[in-house]
């Protein structure tokens, strides 16, 4: 990419069953909190995986919203608000663009609002249900910048940021608002994800099953929530007064092309994603970081994940500490990355690193990197690598750095 | 709330001119098959899969399975094209309709054991690039783009901000949809469709003179909205020049003749 424009965050609207906005998320994931307890909103008597970090209420948008919107649709509207009234952008300060990852969400929509035998007209359009970009650019119509909902799975989250970067850089809009947003804890999600054995199934202990690294996990947790951002060059917010929250620095995708759901066991396009985020951002041996993993608590994933960590270690002479913060809020899906990015800021505000809860005794598979366990670690922090993977192969990581004092 | 830090001068920012992004036409397919011809479609891909994965390739959708078909036509136009490090974007149109019908009814009749552990792998908006990056062994980026009527055209933007972003060495792009909407409570006799394009890298002042080109700039005024099976038949005729506007108006897209290259 040409010219050496800075990307600022200026912008962040959050929300997890942990608590509203970066300060409150932040502060439970750095005390050791989880959301995560047993699913009382449906009946999970025929689930294998009865438990979830869920949501509950979502915090009303100032915007009008459509009554009809489906929980996802709601919260993508509720943290898109937060954060644009974070970073002070109003329509007139110039063109908004858009990119949103998602998940399946028009599934989501259905179930919510159909239920199994669905009548109207959910396909046809001018339906209620618009895609959420069109749904978001109805605020502020007139705009002219492009908007973008794509979905890689899991990785969602990071590649809608570097492709807002990639936006502000080639000069078609003055701000992006990017990021991922869900409500993922509904009955035929649960099943799906159950059915394939990806889910923890030890329901009697609800805090403790998820287990990131650890020699006893047995699956991940479904959660809710989401993260949306504000982006903006660094010339762009200086001009307008905006301070930045943090440094889009460097981002890294590929693609395994191996499998629709399996990670590959060679690690050489997991490592590759996050070498170029790393080599993008600048990043150098001797300053101190943090690598926010994905490792939801699955034990294909983590031990895929944990080796391409120790490769990159060894290819770079880049190391930091380790930890994932998914047994606090919960496996988010397509907004997972989102969330964790959220997290990473508020860890470079705060100068620590939040511990991999329930990771007693690492698994044999997951040595040799420096995880954080048994309490959040205060330490210098330059910059966060945070990883997301996704059905379908798809790899991205995403490098955030401190930004300047302002 | 607002970070904006109060009574400070606010300075004009420049704005910055949109860079343009210019690609080959490598080749093109365009596919179509009625709903009842879906079945040995996929079996026909699943079949012949030598990889990992063969099973879960039974249970493609629709939509996937003629996109595959799709780009197995193109490929015959450049049959010695690798494309280890392409990336593919993807715009299926609502996909796995039929799929999450019969699985809610079966929740709803049996509960959760009942249902198919591929409704989410399968029929999500990210499933038809993820399944293509595998036959191709693309290793750039493969994303799932819009997914909903009327979100065609992003993924032009997103092809645009993909390049910019990891200057891959070329692009999938692919568009499916049905040809006449319907719903999964009726029936499902229709016809589904897909459009494949791959665009490769301009690299050299030389590359791909003598063939077409589609680029990606500054809007222009004067073009009118972009439609995908309008482009399958451009592209294929190659006749004439044309532009037209993608990405909310705010970039244009360029189908540039050969005799236009430079």
């Amino acid at each position: 990419m040409s010219g050496d424009t800075e990307i600022w965050i200026t912008g962040i609207g959050a929300v997890s069953p942990l608590g509203c906005g970066i300060e409150a998320i932040s502060t439970s994931v750095l005390a050791g909190k989880t959301s995560i307890g047993p699913i009382t909103h449906f009946d999970t008597s025929t689930h294998a995986s009865k438990i979830a970090s869920h949501i509950g209420l979502i915090p009303d948008s100032p915007w009008p919203v459509h009554p009809a919107l489906p929980p996802t649709g709601k919260l993508i509207e509720t943290c898109s608000a937060l954060a644009l009234d974070n970073a002070g952008w109003h329509p007139a300060s110039g063109r908004l663009g858009v990119v949103l990852g998602v998940g399946p969400d028009w599934m989501l929509s259905w179930e919510s609002t159909w239920g199994p035998v669905p009548t109207g007209t959910l396909y046809q359009p001018g339906s209620p249900f618009p895609s959420y970009t069109d749904l978001l650019a109805r605020h502020w119509q007139g705009t002219m910048a492009p908007s973008i909902q794509l979905s890689s799975a899991c990785a969602s989250g990071n590649h809608a940021l570097a492709l807002a970067a990639a936006m502000l850089k080639g000069g078609a809009a003055d701000a992006v608002l990017a990021g991922a947003a869900a409500v993922n804890t509904t009955p035929l999600t649960l099943a799906v994800f159950g059915n394939l054995r990806a889910t923890s199934r030890r329901n009697d202990d609800p805090t403790r099953a998820c287990r990131p690294f650890d020699r006893e996990r047995d699956g991940f947790v479904m959660g809710d929530g989401g993260a949306l951002f504000v982006l903006e060059t660094a010339t762009r917010a200086r001009a307008r007064g905006a301070r930045p929250l943090a440094i889009l620095a460097g981002w890294g995708m590929t693609s395994d092309a191996h499998h629709l759901v399996m990670p590959s066991t060679d690690q050489t396009h997991v490592v590759s994603a996050m070498r170029q985020a790393l080599e993008r951002a600048k990043v150098t041996s001797t300053e101190p970081g943090y690598i926010n993993a994905h490792a939801p608590g699955t034990p294909a994933g983590d031990a895929m994940e944990a080796q391409a960590i120790r490769q990159v270690a060894s290819d770079t002479g880049i190391s930091a500490p380790v930890s994932s913060t998914k047994a606090a809020t919960g496996h988010l899906l397509a907004a997972a990355a989102s969330l964790e990015l959220a997290i990473g800021i508020g860890c470079l505000e705060r100068q620590a690193i939040p511990a991999t809860l329930n990771l007693d005794t690492v698994d044999t598979s997951c040595e040799g990197i420096d995880h954080v366990h048994g309490e959040s670690r205060s330490t210098p922090l330059r910059w966060i690598l945070s990883n997301a993977f996704g059905f379908g192969g798809s790899n991205c990581s995403v490098v955030l750095r401190l930004p300047p004092r302002i | 709330m607002a970070r904006q830090a109060r009574g400070t001068t606010i300075r004009k920012p420049v704005v910055p001119e949109i860079q343009a992004r210019e690609w080959v036409i490598a080749c093109h397919g365009y596919a179509e098959a009625e709903h009842e011809a879906i079945a040995p479609l996929r079996r026909q891909f699943a079949d012949s899969w030598t990889g990992p994965g063969k099973g879960s390739m039974r249970h493609m959708e629709d939509q996937t399975a003629v996109a595959l078909e799709a780009v197995r036509l193109a490929r015959l136009m450049a049959p010695d094209l690798a494309f280890d490090d392409w990336a593919v974007l993807a715009c299926p149109l609502l996909p796995g309709r039929t799929t999450f019908r019969d699985n809610l009814q079966r929740y709803a009749e049996d509960g959760a054991w009942a249902i198919s552990p591929q409704v989410i792998p399968q029929c999500s908006l990210h499933s038809l690039p993820g399944q293509v990056s595998i036959i191709l062994g693309a290793h750039g980026p493969n994303l799932g783009i819009g997914g909903w009527p009327g979100t065609e055209d992003q993924v032009w933007s997103a092809a645009w901000a993909i390049d910019l972003a990891v200057e891959p060495q070329g692009l999938w792009l692919i568009w499916t949809g049905l040809e006449t909407d319907f719903l999964p409570s009726g029936t499902s006799s229709t016809r589904l469709r897909a459009l494949a394009v791959a665009l490769s890298r301009h690299t050299t002042d030389h590359d791909g003179d003598g063939k077409w080109r589609l680029a990606i700039g500054a809007p222009n005024h004067d073009d009118l909205p972009w439609c995908p099976w309008k482009t399958g038949s451009l592209l294929k005729d190659q006749r004439s020049p044309w532009s037209a506007s993608v990405g909310s108006s705010s970039l244009s897209l360029r189908f540039v003749a050969p005799e236009q290259n430079k």
